[in-house]
This record gives C-alpha cells, structure tokens and sequence, in this order.
C-alpha cells in the first residue's frame, strides 16, 4: 500500500455535494494537459469542466454558446473575428487574452498537438487584434464550414503557464501531465526527467482534486470568473468513476451510488429508480447513426445489385425492437439526422418518395424484391447448398463482425445474418473482442461490419456524408467501408464551397441520389446517447418536462456535458434551470446556428478548381493509401522467428533437465 | 552433492525454465491476437471531433514511440533485455505510466484478498473434511460433504454473481461492488478500514465458499485412507481417546495438502480475477482484463511476468517447505 498518491491521501467526499458520474471513462486518467494526444474526461474534448472553448455548438437545439467569446464576426469569406468577454479570467485571476488564443494556436501547431492541430487545412493563420479580438485566416482548403468548426470551437490554454513547461521541455510538452500537484509531474524528455510542478490553472469552473485508479475527482472553483454570466455548477465535487463493465456501473446507478450515467441499459423502462431523458420509448435522445458497412475492398461487393439486395432484406423494423430496444427509430437512408427538424430540412424529400414511397427516406424491407434483384444479376445456388453463388459462380460466405459484450450489437447482427439468409445468401454474426474487431476494421479484414459514423455537427449532413464516403479517410477515422468514388469526393467538395443554400441543396440532393442508388453503406439505427440520472442525491435534470437543455450523455463532447452541471440541484432544494440558457431573444444568451449560416452564405466564396485543391487526392483514386500501413507491426515473418526461438529454447532446457537428473 | 541442494537446483532450474517459456507465450500470444494498441487509442479519438488527419499523424507518431514498427524478433530481444534489468516498460492504453507502477497499485488489492481466502478455506476446509471423515455417517457428514461437493464445483464468479443478488440486491446488507465506498480515498483512517472491511466481505466470500468445498473433499479421502492405517487401529485398541486420534489423523493426513496449496493458488488466483471484475475491485484482475482488452502489450506482460513469478515462486516455496516437512521426498530425489 505505500504506492498510495501522495498528495492528497486524505479524501472524503460529502456525498450530498458530490455528483457521480460514469460512462465517458473506461480506463484511468491519463493526462489533463490541453496539447496532449490523449486526454483525461473532463478536460475539453470530453466534457470541458476545466478548459472551455470559445464557443460551443449544440446539436440538439441547433444553438451556439458563447462562452470565452462574446460574439463573432464573419469579415469576408477568409478572415473570421471573434471578440472575447472582457470578464474571462484564469483561475490564477490573470485574463484570458487574445495572446492567449495564439499562443495556443502557434504551439499545438508547432508540437503537432492540442486545440489547433489537425486544423491546418482550414486555418491558415490566428493574429491578436487587440487583447480581446482575435483573427482567424481561412486555410487553404478554403473549406468554410471545417474552418468556422475549427476556429469558433477553439479552447485556448493559458499561457503564462504554458510559455514555462515549453521552455522546460520543449515538443515534450505533448507527454506533460498537468495534475497540479496531485501527482508526480514528470516529463521524460532526451536529456533526462524533467519535474514541472506548476499549478493547474483553468479557464471552466472545475479543476482536478484527486485521482487514482478508479476514479477522477473534480472541484469546483467558487469565485469562477463566468458565475455571474452562467451561475454555479450544483454539485461542489464531480467524481467519475471508472468501471470496467456496464453491470457494476449500471448496479450502483439502481442503487444511488452512481448520479449521472452514460452506459448502455438494457430494457431501461423495467427500472423505475433510473431517469431519463423521455419517460417513455424511445427514453433517449438519438446521437448519430449505427452502420452496417460493406467493405467494398472486397470484389463481391463491387456489385451494387448485391449491396442494395442487403439494405431490401434487413427488417430494421425487428432489429430495432429487439436488438435496440427500441430506442431508436429507422433512419433515413439519406444518411441525414431527421429526427431534428433543423437537420431535416437538408433532406430532399421528393428524391426520397421517389425512391422508397416515403418522404422520410426509410428503406421498406421486401425480403421478395431483394430476391428478385439477386436472380436478375445472376445470382444462383449452383452446387445445391440452398446459398447462392455470384454470376460468376464463386461461393459466397460474409460475415458481420461486431465487439463481442456489446449485446444490442450482437443480437442486431444475428437477426440480420438470418435476414440475409432468407434471400440465400450464406451470412453468419461473427463477434470478436474489441481489439480484433478495430485489427479488422482498420485493415480491411471484413465483409460485413456493424459500425458507427460521428455525430452530427453544425454543417451536417456534410459531416456524416464526409464520414461515409469520403475516399480519402481510412478507418479509424471515417470510411470504415474503403468506399471509393469520385463523384462522391466531388460532390462533398462542391458542398463545402457552396454560396446559398439553394446550391448547397443541390449538392446534397446529388449525394442522396448517389446513395439511394449505390447504397455504399446501410444506416441501421440512431446511435443512442446514453442519458441516465438517479434522483437520489441530485434534481433538477434535463428531461422532456425540464427540458431546459439537451443532449447531455457525459461523454458527448459537442453538447458540452458542463452545462448539465448549472441546472443541478441537491434533492430537497428547489429546481432553478439557468435563465441563460436561451435563445438571445427570449432573454437568454444561446446564439441561433441560422445567424451563422446567415452570415456564411452572405459572404462570397471564390471558384476554386476541384484539381489545384485537391491534388493529393488524385493518387487515391485508383486505391486509397492507408496512411498506416506502412506502419501496420509486423507480424507474419516475425512470429515464425519467434515460435521457433520457443521451440528451440524449450529442447534445450528438456535436455539440460534430464542430464541434471541423471 | 547433499541431496537437499541438489534437488533444490533441479527444482530451480524448472522454475527458471518454466518461468522463461510462460513469459515469452505472454509476449507472443497478444501479438498474433488481430488489432494493435494504437489503433484502439486512435479508435477512441475518432469518436471525438479531432480530424481525420490529425488522427492520422497521432496513429503513426504512437507506433513509432512504442516501437510496433519494428519486427517482432526485435522487439521480443528488446522486451527480454528490459525484462530481465527490471525495466516493465510503459503502458500503452494508462499513458506511459510505468508498468511497475500501475502493478505495484494493483497488487496489494489482490493480495489481501487472495492470501487470506486462501488461507482461511484452507485450514477450514481441512478441519471439516477430517471431522467429516471422523465422523462418518452422521448428519454432520452428509451435510459437510454434500456442501462441500456442490460448492466446489461452482465457478467462482457464479458464486460472485449470487452472493451479490441476495446480499447486496436483495437484503442490502453489504456493497455490490468496489473495493471501499467511492467517497473515500484509501488511507489508514478507521473510517476507511471500515469501509473497505465492508466491502471485502462478498468478494472474500465468493472465493472462499469456492475452495473450501474443495479442500473438504480433499481432506475427506485423505483421512478415510488414513483411517484405516493400522497406527489408528493400534490407538483405538489402546483406548486413546478420539480428540487424539483425530489430530493424529489430522495432521498425518494434512502433508499432501500442503502441496495442494500451491496447485490451488494457481486455480484461485485465475477464479480471483473475473471475480474481480464482477465486483469492480480494483485488484491484478481489473488491470489485466483492462490491458487484454486494450492490448496493451507492454503492461500484459508485465502482468504475466509477475504473476506467473509469483505463482512458480509460491509453488517452489510450497514444494521447499514440503521437502523439510517429509523426509521421504528428500530420499526420493536422491534416485
């Protein structure tokens, strides 16, 4: 036991103060540093309880918060100004500047890491104005809505603080912990350990308190600079606590042990102590879509007949009741997030009717159809084992891998392989663990696969359509189905350069015709956010009769799970929503997302030739390059070597036994 | 050469080879397991917003800093050297923590569970296998067996699974899970002690019901042979009185059970880990389940190497006491 953390041995939390959480951490807390890789929840891409953005946009309401920043300012179609609240401070009481957002920007640049990194396409350039307003250039990709994303979504890091771990550490400053004295501040750079030691200093109204293996533990700053903008958070410590498997966390949710959950329940209607978002099905708010994806390296599925044979043959309808729960409706095959009206209106509704004799865009399920579709192509059981072989007469055998534990996954394949197997095609539900499911996910090692795409941001459908068919992104970042078509690439680009909205329409009526019929993936069902609460200790959650703000699964970054803490209120004390938490003209501060598409159609965007943009594209035509696999470990040749040197070594230690006992 | 020493180095030779040929599997076996550590983290990541290309530069500049890029014969000299200077390595998924560190946190927790439950269904599950065999035919058997039998054959996480439906759902006498209550952090405050004594109780059952129907079957065959022996016959003619010839027949029938302890801890330890797990006790079980299912291949075969050390070294310890114990097997080395 003397491997205890040191600094603060002594915790015990006032559990009607503390609000427990879990379901957005499975493993321990690795590191709350803003220019790090990975990250600990809480710090800003899961949660933003201790570094917050400039903005942050909210999917479910379609709004924008202002929060370091005060309002923003579309010049002309490069240059976009933000002014930030004169009030933002530091936790240590200095500013939050405009040197600040630079600072930020220059080093996760230079460190290829932090709030800035991976922008570089879409911001060029970050200039301080005057302390307050800063200046963000458009990148050369000239991609408005991935730059306005990038920019208005930015968390900046103080840097008085960072200026001296650089200086220590240089680039190393990616391996900085930043636990503020809760443990061993260490860095290892090539000269030897470096000790930093400075104090976490924090722009949300949270910073850490104490961790160990098992859970994280945040305090709350009393005299937060925003309290008199957004108010307090309830709860005066949040702890999430981390769980290897969903029965322990869901046994402490029933029992008030746990406040807050984001894990998976299933048939959470039987629980009557767990709330959640509706009372009734589908309980909770959908995030973004469960995906059948046909890996299309492989040359069966170069046949559209045989992929659109597959989306006519699922019945989405018993997939979602008895794999989902239902939790989920059946998306639309447009790939657009219907369920919110704000995403819908990008759904071309006649194209759809067309299609499917519906305006929402759902596939019937028609077992017959498929069949006949098959037998049309060619498609024939030619050697008598009641499963069809192609035209060609080659056998065909898929399978649809999912994560084995994840159960809802594991049913939803089982009944899709006996749909599939009702049209004769010879299709069985293969769960592997987590890590050979993303082994096969990542190299192309699958025919079938159940997946997920991202959720759906300000621009969407453009960001679902980017994550599905974009031919330049590889597993595991987006097109886990190797999908590889030019038109798609065109029309994706075209959209994101689109000056009205009618041309934008036009776009995406284009995308939604290609999808209707080549049918590259098959949406299944919404992804569900895991919104769970326990009214023991706490009240005051959001839920359809206190609807004061949405969205709120601990893990899900894009609604800022934060805000749910400002609406929390101990059990016995009165629910007071947050009178902020509106739009601007009904008296709160919450930025309509139609303000910013106003102001980004308004500006004039210049005609840029397909080709000069995306001229590294063109080599992806023919195959998509992996940028991993000349990475991929080695392993065949590898593990011959290995097994022998085994072989070898055991023999000689018989032999030297067997002497020895003579 | 004294027999004593030689059948000590012989013994040690075994451990060494044993040792040597369970660690390289360790180091082998996740590594023909498809997927790597690395795609996983990135995995994690694409759920956030970070950009594709960002991904991509993070995926390549992790598989170079933990030297996946390199053949595997490579690495496998590289992991021996370290291994053998004490150097773990860091942990791939708990962000270059040291190995040893994350261990060193993890194993107290599966110590006091382990050693005691051990322990303490050891000596009760010999005592009431001997009074069982004592005693045969009265009720006292019947029911000391018949338990015995049905609990050693329960798996022990099916054990867990029951002791927290009626203990910690039902009667909501103790915690289902964790090792000590959340609010608290570990200290040797009274107040924590008491937790986490608390919390041990279910987790401590679920493993010691489990073995100690073992060791009373065990014990039960042991001490009827020795039942019969003719020291037994010889003590009941002479009028010895029967608390006497039960402690005879205890402790004579106790010596191979002392080499039992050593093959049990191997079969507890493995039950002790999905145990853990189904408690949410933070123990070698957690961290292991965690590396597997991460494949963190640096911390799994930290992992193995200090369990399977720990286990051949338990055993040679065992076997060594065994050898002083019983003179015979001394003797027997000899040939």
């Amino acid at each position: 036991m003397a491997m205890l953390p040191s600094a603060s041995a002594q915790v015990s939390l006032p559990r009607e103060d503390t609000v427990f959480v879990t379901g957005a951490q499975w493993s321990p807390a690795s590191t709350w540093n803003l220019f790090s890789p990975s990250q600990t929840w809480g710090t800003y891409t899961s949660g933003g309880f201790m570094y917050l953005p400039l903005f942050q946009y909210i999917a479910g309401l379609n709004m924008w918060v202002p929060i370091i920043g005060e309002s923003f300012e579309l010049v002309n179609e490069t240059t976009l100004l933000v002014y930030l609240r004169p009030e933002a401070k530091w936790s240590d009481g200095k500013p939050i500047t405009a040197e600040d957002v630079e600072y930020t920007y220059k080093l996760s640049r230079e460190v290829g890491s932090g709030p800035a990194a991976g922008s570089e396409p879409y911001i060029s350039d970050v200039k301080v104005i005057d302390t307050h307003t800063v200046q963000f250039t458009i990148g050369e990709e000239k991609n408005l809505p991935m730059f306005l994303l990038y920019a208005l979504q930015f968390a900046p890091a103080p840097k008085h603080i960072i200026e001296q771990v650089y200086e220590k550490v240089g680039a190393d400053i990616i391996n900085w912990r930043n636990c503020g004295g809760t443990c061993d501040d260490i860095v290892s750079t090539e000269s030897g350990d470096v000790r930093i030691d400075l104090p976490q200093v924090v722009s949300g109204p949270y910073k850490l308190y104490y961790f160990d293996e098992l859970r994280i533990v945040y305090e709350r700053i009393d005299d937060w600079w925003g309290k008199d903008i957004f108010g307090l958070p309830g709860p005066k410590y949040l702890v999430h606590r981390i769980y290897l498997s969903n029965e322990q966390a869901l046994l402490d949710l029933r029992q008030g042990n746990v406040d807050w959950s984001g894990i998976f329940i299933p048939n959470v209607g039987n629980f009557k102590e767990i709330g959640t978002f509706y009372k009734s099905k589908p309980y909770f708010r959908p995030g973004a879509f469960v995906m059948l994806y046909l890996n299309h390296r492989d040359p069966i599925f170069q046949d559209t007949n045989l992929r659109k044979a597959i989306a006519y043959a699922i019945d989405y309808q018993e997939v979602l009741t008895k794999a989902f729960y239902g939790y989920s409706e059946q998306p639309s095959m447009s790939l657009v997030f219907t369920v919110f009206p704000h995403y819908r209106m990008w759904l071309n509704t006649t194209l759809a009717q067309e299609y499917f004799s519906n305006p929402e865009g759902r596939i019937q399920t028609n077992k017959e159809f498929a069949k006949q579709i098959l037998a049309q192509a060619g498609y024939k059981d030619v050697d008598g084992d009641d499963y069809l072989e192609t035209p060609t007469g080659e056998k065909i055998e898929l399978n649809i891998i999912i994560p084995t534990g994840w159960t809802d996954w594991m049913i939803a394949a089982d009944l899709i392989a006996s749909d599939l197997q009702d049209i004769g095609l010879n299709v069985v539900a293969n769960p592997v663990d987590y890590g050979a499911y993303w082994g096969m996910v990542n190299s192309a090692g699958y025919t079938l696969a159940l997946g997920w795409t991202s959720s759906p941001s300000f621009y969407h459908p453009w960001d679902t359509y980017r994550y599905v068919l974009d031919p330049r992104l590889t597993p595991p970042t987006g097109n886990w189905g190797f999908y590889n078509n030019s038109k798609a690439l065109e029309f994706l680009v075209q959209a994101a350069k689109a000056e009205t909205s009618e041309e934008l329409m036009k776009y995406y009526t284009e995308v939604q015709r290609l999808i209707y019929e080549e049918v590259p993936a098959i949406p299944i069902a919404y992804s569900v956010q895991w919104y769970a609460y326990s009214e023991k200790y706490w009240k005051g959650w959001p839920n359809e009769d206190n609807p004061w703000w949405t969205e709120v699964a601990p893990y899900r970054e894009y609604s800022l799970p934060l805000w749910l803490t400002f609406g929390l209120s101990k059990s016995g004390e009165e629910i007071k929503p947050p009178q902020w938490a509106k739009p601007k003209d009904e008296g709160g501060i919450l930025i309509p997302n139609k303000e910013l598409l106003s102001q980004l159609t308004e500006v004039f965007v210049p005609e840029i030739t397909p080709t000069e943009t995306f001229s590294t594209s063109s080599a992806s035509e023919t195959e998509p390059q992996s940028p991993s696999e000349p990475q991929e470990p080695s392993r065949s040749s590898g593990f011959i070597i290995g097994l022998v040197g085994i072989i070898i070594v055991v023999i000689i230690i018989v032999i030297g036994a067997r002497k020895l006992l003579k | 050469m004294r027999p004593l020493y030689r059948y000590f180095l012989i013994k040690l030779s075994f451990l060494l080879a044993t040792y040597f040929v369970a660690v390289s599997i360790a180091f082998f076996l996740p590594r023909i397991a498809p997927g790597n550590p690395v795609q996983q983290i990135i995995a994690g990541l694409s759920q956030g917003s970070l950009s594709p290309e960002l991904l991509d530069q993070y995926q390549r500049r992790l598989i170079e800093e933990f030297g996946l890029n390199k053949p595997l014969h490579v690495q496998y000299l590289e992991f021996l050297k370290n291994a053998f200077s004490g150097n773990l390595g860091t942990s791939i998924s708990s962000f270059r923590q040291p190995v040893t560190k994350l261990i060193a946190w993890h194993l107290p927790w599966t110590l006091l569970l382990l050693i005691p439950a051990t322990l303490v269904s050891w000596a009760v599950g010999n005592y009431l296998g001997a009074r069982a065999a004592y005693r045969r035919g009265t009720l006292f058997e019947k029911i000391t067996v018949s338990t015995g039998i049905i609990t050693s054959q329960i798996p022990y996480y099916w054990m867990a699974m029951v002791l927290i439906f009626a203990f910690a759902i039902k009667l909501g006498w103790v915690p289902s899970g964790s090792a000590y209550d959340p609010t608290l952090a570990p200290s040797f405050s009274w107040e924590f002690i008491k937790s986490y004594l608390r919390h041990y109780i279910l987790p401590f059952l679920s493993i010691a019901l489990v073995s100690t129907g073992g060791w009373i079957i065990g014990m039960r065959v042991l001490a009827t042979m020795e039942l019969g022996s003719t020291y037994v016959n010889f003590s009941e003619r002479l009028n010895v009185s029967n608390e006497i010839i039960f402690r005879y027949v205890l402790r004579n029938s106790l010596l191979p059970q002392v080499t039992g302890i050593a093959i049990q801890l191997g079969t507890v330890m493995a039950g002790q880990i999905i145990t853990e797990q189904i408690f949410n006790y933070q123990g070698m079980g957690i961290l292991l389940a965690r590396a597997l299912g991460t494949r963190d291949y640096p911390l799994i075969q930290g992992i193995f190497l200090i369990l399977i050390g720990t286990l051949l070294l338990a055993n040679f310890i065992v076997e060594f006491i065994y050898v002083l114990i019983d003179p015979r097997i001394r003797l027997g080395a000899r040939e």
